[in-house]
Parts: C-alpha cells; structure tokens; sequence
C-alpha cells in the first residue's frame, strides 16, 4: 500500500543551517575551546608497550614537582566488581573502565596507565616523564592471525568465547561467534554455473575526526560533578562516567559541546572518567584533550578482516548460495560489530542458501569502536567483489545481475523478517538510469559499482517545545548535532505548528535539562528524536487549540488548526483566527505558559540502501589510483533537509574511498603504530576526489509523520567495493585487499 | 503457546544451545521475566543490548501482548555508530 501523498511547506526545503555562523565565525565551542577559571591541565601516560603487565607504579616523583595537583592510576578506580550497572551492562562497563585507565595489564600501545593535572600543559607533561612503571613485557598479537594462532598471547584470561556449543574449556582470544546458516550453501555452490569467491583482508582504519577527544571535568563540593565534553552523546558520558566510577547518574551533568566529527567514534568514553578523578582529587577543575596520536593510538579504529567467500549463481544469474568466514579484530577488549556484519552481509539479495560464520578477535590494538554501519563496509567489500566477479563471469550487466536479485517489501530479511518499504530496487534502477552509467569512459579509465545498506535504527529519544511569549518557538533536545539535526528538528517542527522555520530555534541541552536520549548513532536522530520532536509539537498545537477554545468559549474540538493558527469553525467563533503568537501572549491568563515535553521509543525504523559508481583512473606505471567520478545514489525516506543528506552521502563517499585506497593502521614487529598522523596515515583530502554527484532516491517511511530513514551510515557501505570493481578492472586482478596502495595494486593483489 | 526463535548465539550463551522454545506468556515483559527465570541475567542483558520482533515485525514496546499463535524472534540489537 503505498502512503498517501503528503504535501510540505518547510520539509525538503533549503534552509541557511542554524549553527553556521557560529562555525564559519570560530565562535562555536568545540571540546578543546572549553575553559574554566582555575582550570588545570591533563596529560595522560600511555604504554609504550603492545602487551605488558604492570608490576608496580611510582608516582612519587611526578606529584613532589611543584605545580603538580593530582596523580591517578587503576589503582583510583572502582574495582570492576564494584562498578553498578547504570545503563550499561557490567561486562562492558568493566572493559570501559579497564579502557581509560589500564589495571593489572597493559593491552595495547596507547593504553592509559596513569594520568596527571597540573597548572599547565607543560608541567603535566613533565611530570609524566617521572611516573616510573615497573612493565613486564608480555608477547602480544596485534594481527588475527597471530591472535588465534595455537600458541598466541592470551589478552584476558577468563574469556570463553560466547557462542560456541558446548562452552569452551579453555579461555581464548576469540571473543564472539555468531552464525547464520540457512538452507544447504555447500551443495548450492557445488550445483551453480558460476562461483566466485576469495581470500579478502581490511585493515583497521580510524573514523578521522578532525576534533580530537576533549572534556572538562569539575568535582562539585557537594559530591556533584559536571562535565563539558565533544561527544555523540552527553546522556551516554553520563551513564559511563556513572558507572565506571560508581555514581550516582543525577550527581553528573554532562554539558554536550560541538562536536568536530565523530561517525561512531565518540560513542564512548576515554577521558572523562579520568578527568573527573583527577578533577576529584586536585579539587580543581581539569582539561584532558588527547593528541592526534593519542586519538590515534588509544581510540577505536574499525575493524580490520579477513574474510573468506564463495558466492554462486545459475546460468541466468540467480544466485543460489553463499558461504562466508570472517574474522573481525575487536582490539583490546570484546566488541567489533560481528553481529551486523553477518545480518548485513548478504541483507541486499535473496540467496536461498546461506552459511555465514564470523568470529570477533581481541588483540593488542586499540578497542575498536563504532564507524559508520560497523561491520558492514568490510563484509559489503567481499560480497560486492564476488557480484562483479559473477556479472563478469556470466557476461551480465553488473546492475542487472544485482537488480535480478535484489530484495524489496516483503522480502525476507536475513533473519525471516519480513522488509518494509526499502528501496534497493529502486536505487538500482536509479543507478542504471543515471547519465553516470552510461557516459563514455576515457582511454584508461575504468567503471565499477556496488551497493550496500544498513540497518538503521530508533530508540529512545526526549524532546521538549516550548513557546515564548511572542510565539517564537523553542525546540530543545538532547541529540547532540552531528550532521544538520539543529536543521532538521526546527524544520520538522516548523512543519508541524505551521509556522515559518526561522521562528523556531533548537538547543542541545546538557543532562540536567531534558530527559533521556539515547546517543546520536546508528542514524538515529532525524527518526527517532524527530518524532520526539513532532509529538510535542502536538501536544503543544492541542493545547493552543484548546487555548483557542477557552478565549472563543467554545468546545475545543470545534477549533482547527492550520497554518500556524487557531480556526473556529462552530457558532460565533467560525471564521475567527487566532495565530501561535496571539495564542502565545494570552497563555499566562489562559492557564499558563504553553510547553510539551515528550519521550518516545519508535519502532518502524527501516534500513537503507545505496547504489555507488566509480569511474578510476589506474597509473600502469606507478599503481596511483585517481577517482575521476563518483555518484551516490541512495534510498533516503523523505529528506527534510536535501542539502544536509546530499552531505552524508558525499561524506561517507569520501571516507569509504579512503577505506579502500589509503587508510591503514601499519604495526611494526614491536607492536607499535606506525602512522599516528595524518601525514602517514592518509585520508583523501579534497583535491584527492572528484565532486560526488548525489542522487537522493525518495522512497518515504510509512512509520515516520515525514517519511524519514536514516541514512548517515548506508553511504559508506557500497564504496570499498565500487572503487575496488573499478580498479580490477583496470589492473586485470581482482583487488581483494585494502588499501589498495600503488604497492598493492601492481603487486599483491590476487590474480 | 508463543514460539521464541533465538538467533545465534543467544541460544548457545543462555539456553544450553536451544535455538527456539514455547513459552506460555503474555506480553514481552513476562516472556523476558520468564526467560530471566531459566536463565538468570538474561533480563539485564535484554533490557539493554536485545531487540525482539513479534510476527515479523520489530516492536520497541515489550507490552506488546502475545497470542497463542505469536513468533518471536530474540536477536541482538544493532544501534549503529
């Protein structure tokens, strides 16, 4: 059933974006801008070692140079088994808190083991230089195949690894195995006219935030704490803090700054508990702000994988079975997105017969952490390279060869459930139509496509609507803007009352001023905290009209409510009109001012799915990749802000180019990053990359009042494999690892 | 009675590698209560890091009731980054 045509006066319109001024103007208070009188200055002492245990700290020294204030080490931290569950499970609360402040064991190069504050920067890091730590240095695996081969260091000594039956009798560094298997893939394969298949490998890479971590934290006399902090989430630093130091949540109040980029990485914590320890014992407030070496050394990086495939078709192109290992580095502690990379793997087509097995490997690298549809890039990588392949092998347009087996409503899903109204379909057929696909390559260029989606998400969100006395209106929520949700709230609820979006203006407020909101991830915000959003609008159109009503003397449900006004329409009130801003400045006398704050947890989210193609041109001689054109095509709901999701679909564009051509995490034998900077760890830049054409595909959600899907996350899917389909072609092997250096594609890939 | 599906590994973590079971209750609440019952923490564990679908749709609100004839599928949540 397709929804009812819905007509918009603010919803898919342009605006000048709410915070651009203060950006453009530098007046934007990013986590580093943060500062307080009497401040002091933190600095944080990391492992110069993969894997080591810590016999013994001496602090002594550091804490006698004057102008030092506080030294913390594991040894300030609640012990794991005292740490409460505050919203987060004691399992990963325990390995958070073992993240930003090592105990017993260092786990990896970068792993905090003791921090410092001081009356400034310098001192604080002079005083790291006398923190003596007394290490022995353990064996360490920072590759899977080092961390499961039979003699490999163990990381933790009590992990057995979930999922396998019967329990494990051993502990292991495999830290997760899922599996999805369906139907008989062995004998499909062994049946098909066509298999294609492969040993495929990703290094980890990191999100590649401009903005590195930064927070303030103050320790409250009365046992209270504040924090100022850049992050996806004031509500998830609260919860963490709380948890990882063992506080009550209402005795924190986390102040969310702007954030300079986080695409999953800032969904946890890796200072503030650390500041606010310090902040506890110096009695002072304290800054921590990490390096872009400590960003990259002791924050998370996406997964790297090795993953092994086998995908067959008939001689029509159907395809008929799947087989797929993969192995996924969760890094120090448990968690790398094993989950969403078996659903999402072949989520886009219908195989009949599927066996997918995927495991997480912890190692001695940073924990890794979310990015953009964790999991899915790696896995869409190897599926959409064994899709060309199969396209080449059968003579059959790659387009087409998707789009025969492509999945749309009503589908089913990977794990039985019926889709709702997702629109692969349709970004194909976009895909295939678009001038892009059928423009003249030049001599030495080469053209390759891929698609990929994610899941998407709701949960809970809280938002509140208010009107001041003149009927301007204030939106607040606790969804801190990563991508343009300022925009899109004001326009949801400009949409909503009917009144001018330049009324309206949106605040982020801290944790002590609006109820809860899950953090903002998994392209979440623009669904979920816009439906927080528009229900207040509601409520508070209910109340004006009610409002109406009263000042009419007439039954409220005889009043209506259209463009931005009460209308009467029964006895002496028909025709009569009284606007927000009328309705506004009667409310002390009418009963009040007028405000609605409203919590939700929507279901309904839906996936989305994109369609990129990538026209390369290979440098025979020296191996140099250069991306000459680039279209993303995407499923986007109904964008509210068309300007703000033609964004998301360029930025995630770029950073999965980045993925498959440049970004990697390089260790030496000492188990040491080799490129903790932006100058050897390369991500594209922008004389690197053509302008990314958009196409926006509008296949509105029905479970949205505006239509919306999500879709930060789906765009950085489908790149890793369209700009490797491209330079296969080229190269005349098939690219089946990343990055795809010059190196690299002369040399190593698979013939 | 209601059959709950569980996808792997929650069978294999909780219910002794079981990948469905019958369970006679009313709404997810009392299945997850009951759930909780077989395998203590399973409840602390859902509430925070489980999504759960009822004949073939996710549902966000666990007083979403059961019928004799329901499905339920137990999968882990995915949020996103």
């Amino acid at each position: 059933m397709n929804p009812p045509e819905q007509s918009f006066r603010v919803v898919g319109t342009r605006p000048v974006r709410p915070d651009g001024a203060d950006k453009v103007t530098g007046r934007a208070l990013y986590g580093t801008d943060f500062a307080l009188a009497g401040m002091l200055h933190g600095a944080v002492l990391r492992s110069p070692h993969a894997h080591a245990r810590i016999r013994g700290i001496d602090a002594s020294r550091a804490l006698a140079l004057p102008g030092v204030k506080a030294v913390v080490t594991g040894a300030d931290f609640p012990e794991a088994a005292s740490v409460a569950i505050a919203g987060e499970s004691a399992a990963n609360l325990r390995d958070i808190a073992r993240n930003v402040m090592a105990r017993d064991k260092a786990l990896y190069e970068g792993h905090a083991v003791a921090a410092v504050a001081a009356t400034s920067p310098a001192i604080a890091r002079a005083a790291l230089a006398l923190i003596a730590v007394d290490y022995e240095v353990l064996p360490h695996a920072t590759s899977i195949a080092a961390a499961i081969a039979p003699d490999a260091p163990l990381l933790h000594d009590d992990l057995f690894t979930p999922g396998l039956k019967p329990r494990p009798e051993t502990p292991s560094n495999l830290a997760l195995h899922v599996a999805i298997d369906t139907g008989d893939a062995a004998a499909a394969l062994a049946g098909a006219a066509a298999v294609a298949g492969g040993h495929y490998t990703t290094q980890p890479v990191h999100q590649g935030y401009i903005e590195p971590h930064a927070c303030v934290a103050q320790w409250n006399a009365d046992g209270q704490a504040q924090i100022w902090a850049s992050s996806q989430g004031a509500f998830m630093i609260r919860s963490l803090v709380a948890g990882a130091l063992g506080l009550k949540q209402a005795d924190i109040r986390v102040t969310p700054l702007e954030i300079g980029g986080g695409f999953g990485g800032k969904t946890t914590v890796y200072l503030e508990p650390v500041a606010l320890q310090l902040a506890r014992q110096a009695g002072r407030p304290v800054r921590l702000e990490m390096s872009r070496s400590e960003v990259f050394r002791a924050t998370g990086p996406a997964p790297g994988a090795v993953i092994d495939i086998r995908l067959g078709a008939d001689k029509d192109g159907m395809l008929v079975g799947a087989e797929m290992t993969f192995h996924y580095t969760a890094g120090a502690f448990p968690g790398a997105a094993a989950h969403p990379a078996a659903l999402l793997a072949l989520a886009g087509y219908k195989v009949p017969n599927r066996k997918i097995t995927g495991w997480e490997v912890v190692c001695n690298l940073p924990s890794s952490a979310a990015y953009r549809a964790p999991g899915a890039p790696q896995v869409a990588f190897a599926v959409e390279s064994c899709l060309d392949e199969l396209a080449l092998q059968l003579g059959i347009d790659p387009i087409e060869l998707r789009l025969k087996n492509a999945v749309g409503p009503g589908d089913t899903g990977p794990m039985g459930l019926p889709h709702g109204q997702i629109g692969l379909i349709e970004c194909l057929e976009a895909a295939r139509a678009h001038p892009h696909y059928s423009a003249p390559l030049a001599p030495g260029e080469t053209r390759g496509v891929a698609a990929g989606g994610w899941a998407n998400y709701g949960g809970p969100s809280t938002a509140a609507v208010a009107l001041a006395e003149d009927g301007s209106v204030l939106v607040t929520t606790g969804s801190p803007d990563i991508g343009g949700s300022r925009a899109a709230m004001a326009m949801m609820a400009a949409e909503t009352l009917g009144v001018p979006y330049e009324t309206v203006r949106v605040t982020i407020a801290d944790t002590a001023s609006i109820g809860f909101s899950f953090l903002t991830g998994g392209s979440r915000t623009t669904f979920a905290t816009g439906h927080a959003v528009i229900a207040a609008a509601n409520q508070v159109i209910a109340t004006a009209r009610a409002r109406a009503a009263q000042i009419w003397g007439v039954a409220a449900d005889t009043v209506a409510w259209r463009d931005g006004a009460a209308h009467g329409t029964a006895g002496d009130s028909a025709g009569k009109v009284l606007t927000l801003a009328e309705i506004a400045g009667k409310a002390a006398n009418a009963g009040g001012p007028i405000s609605a704050e409203v919590g939700v947890n929507p279901a309904g989210w839906l996936p989305g799915f994109g369609v990129h193609i990538c026209d390369c041109a290979l440098d025979a001689e020296t191996g140099q990749v250069k991306v000459t054109r680039y279209t993303a095509i995407q499923d986007v709901g109904r964008a509210i802000h068309p300007a703000y999701v033609e964004g998301q679909l360029q930025g995630g564009a770029a950073q999965g180019i980045g993925w498959a051509l440049n970004e990697a995490y390089v260790y030496g034998a000492d188990g040491r990053m080799e490129n903790p900077g932006f100058l050897d760890y390369r991500v594209p830049v922008a004389s690197d990359l053509p302008m990314i054409d958009t196409v926006l595909v509008d296949k509105p959600n029905p479970d949205h009042p505006y239509g919306v899907k999500g879709v930060g996350e789906t765009p950085i899917v489908p790149p890793l494999a369209a700009v490797a389909n491209a330079v296969s072609r080229a190269a005349g092997r098939r690219q089946r690892h990343l990055p795809m250096s010059p190196e690299q594609v002369l040399l190593g890939g698979d013939a | 009675m209601p059959r709950i599906q569980l996808m792997r590994p929650l069978g294999e973590v909780w219910f002794a590698g079981a990948e469905q079971l019958e369970i006679d209750t009313a709404n997810l609440f009392t299945l997850v209560a009951a759930l909780d019952a077989r395998a203590p923490g399973f409840a602390a564990e859902a509430e925070l890091h489980y999504a759960f679908a009822v004949d073939g749709r996710v549902v966000a609100d666990w007083a979403t009731p059961l019928t004799p004839a329901s499905e339920v599928l137990i999968l882990p949540r995915i949020s996103g980054g």
